[in-house]
């Protein structure tokens, strides 16, 4: 244990992580446990972009379908995590609806709930009349809604300090400030950062929209573009809305935490890019995105919003994350960009973790394999 | 030791007289041009709400609009940040109590 922690302290390890979100820290968590030494990169401070930032949903009814089984064997390790973390992590699986306002949304709704429960989702659709007798704060014309008891949502804010506790006390080595300049990929690994070298038998890139980035420091192209997605939070209200609400064209997402705020998200595009490093509110789009809110939920209308923000999402060609190893380097991995980070976060990290340790992850990774559109980006 | 030089906001005259409002149903003095959080203040009312997860005590906090935390109930108005907020004769004044 004395010469790993000396080794990690002069910078070497036997896997070396480049990302410190909920990807990153799953990842170091699962290989720490296994009894491997770890140093964790970040360009900045760890848990500081989109898996700090989203609006904490751990929505299942939100996902494309082939992803629902990968939701719900992420919800396998939520639902256990306060205890292993020994924190309070703000975590409530209480359901949740999707609505749709119109019949085109009503149709949509619909056919995709089929595909989700073929998927193993557990779902119900509800009539307007069933809708109204459950959730009578929901607006009276909303056209169609399911009900999932599987949807729920945790605390960004609570999760990220828990998992750093976690994985300093199995002995990861966190390093923050630490921009990678330089990826060397001999014998084994050289990672070049602002903070120092760092050598390793493994690289494991779980830098979100930044991974493209890193991939292209070893001359690998891997197709991420970038969105933007706002989040706004209300002043403290009346405990009413016990679920989360989304929309069944993706534009919409609220819940009420703990503490009677309500936030509310659903990707409507801010302002900037990874190259200018701003993430601005566009007031435009947030005034779209807070209308719809009270269309859905009349009951908003007199509420405060004490805070918008916005934050990065790296966002893939399919939108299914990427994980497997990167194209061309057998020692060189990649977890990153799901849509819906948040909630899969848990198990891609620990995928990816298995797929370093034993070439053998607990599920199956075909379809998130980072090579898929090599041809295209060539 | 030199002492810092006092400089009047125009519009706020102390001493010019005051009025008042109720605050939970006490009556608070004012000056004219005031603030709401600043009359409670000096009436001795630091606690404006309880948070609903630890019960911890929330009250005028940056003072400059940014943080909330001194939300009141101003009947008629609705939900304020009390440290932006004029003092006005006669205006209603609750803890915040917004309901979806």
């Amino acid at each position: 244990m004395n010469t790993a922690k000396a080794r990690t302290a002069a910078g070497q390890a036997d896997t070396i992580i480049v990302g410190g979100g909920i990807f990153g820290l799953f990842c170091a968590m699962t290989l720490a446990e296994a009894g491997k030494s770890v140093i964790l990169l970040d360009k900045g401070r760890i848990w500081a972009e989109a898996s700090a930032v989203n609006a904490g949903s751990l929505g299942v009814q939100n996902k494309l379908p082939a992803l629902i089984p990968y939701t719900l064997w992420s919800w396998d390790i939520w639902n256990t995590l306060s205890d292993r973390l020994g924190a309070d992590l703000g975590l409530r699986r209480n359901g949740g609806y999707k609505i749709a306002m119109t019949e085109d949304e009503a149709a949509r709704l619909g056919r995709v709930v089929s595909e989700q429960i073929d998927y193993g989702l557990d779902a119900q659709r509800l009539s307007p009349a069933a809708l109204r007798a459950q959730a009578p704060w929901i607006a009276p014309d909303c056209m169609a809604a399911t009900w999932s008891p599987q949807d729920g949502y945790a605390s960004p804010t609570r999760v990220g300090p828990a998992l750093r506790r976690k994985v300093e006390s199995l002995g990861v080595r966190i390093v923050e400030g630490a921009a990678v300049a330089a990826v060397e990929n001999g014998p084994d690994i050289r990672v070049l950062t602002t903070a120092g070298d760092f050598h390793g038998t493994e690289l494991a890139i779980t830098a979100g929209a930044w991974s493209a980035t890193i991939a292209a420091m070893l001359g690998v192209k891997i197709p991420i573009s970038l969105d933007v997605n706002m989040v706004s939070v209300t002043e403290p209200a009346r405990p009413t809305i016990e679920c989360i609400v989304t929309h069944a064209r993706g534009i919409l997402t609220l819940k009420q935490v703990a503490n009677g705020s309500c936030l509310i998200g659903g990707g409507w595009q801010g302002i900037g890019s990874i190259g200018d490093s701003r993430k601005d509110i566009d007031h435009d789009q947030l005034v779209h995105n807070l209308r719809l809110a009270m269309r859905v939920i009349p009951g908003l209308a007199p509420l405060n919003i004490l805070r918008s923000w916005a934050g990065y999402e790296g966002v893939t060609p399919d939108s299914y994350p990427y994980l497997g190893r990167l194209p061309g380097h057998d020692n060189v991995y990649l977890a990153a960009c799901a849509r819906g980070g948040f909630t899969l976060g848990p198990l891609m990290g620990t995928l990816l973790g298995e797929l370093i340790l034993t070439d053998r992850p607990s599920r199956p990774i075909t379809i998130f394999d980072p090579a898929r559109f090599s041809n295209a980006a060539a | 030791m030199p002492q810092p030089k006092m400089r009047f906001i125009p519009g706020v005259v102390p001493n010019a007289g005051t009025l008042s409002f109720s605050f939970e149903g006490n009556e608070i003095p004012a000056r004219p041009g005031e603030t709401v959080a600043s009359a409670l203040m000096r009436a001795g009312v630091p606690v404006l709400r309880r948070t609903r997860i630890e019960n911890q005590p929330r009250g005028y906090f940056c003072g400059m609009g940014i943080c909330w935390e001194c939300a009141v109930f101003v009947e008629g108005t609705g939900v304020v940040r009390s440290c932006g907020e004029p003092a006005r004769p006669g205006m209603v004044v609750r803890l915040a109590e917004a309901e979806v």
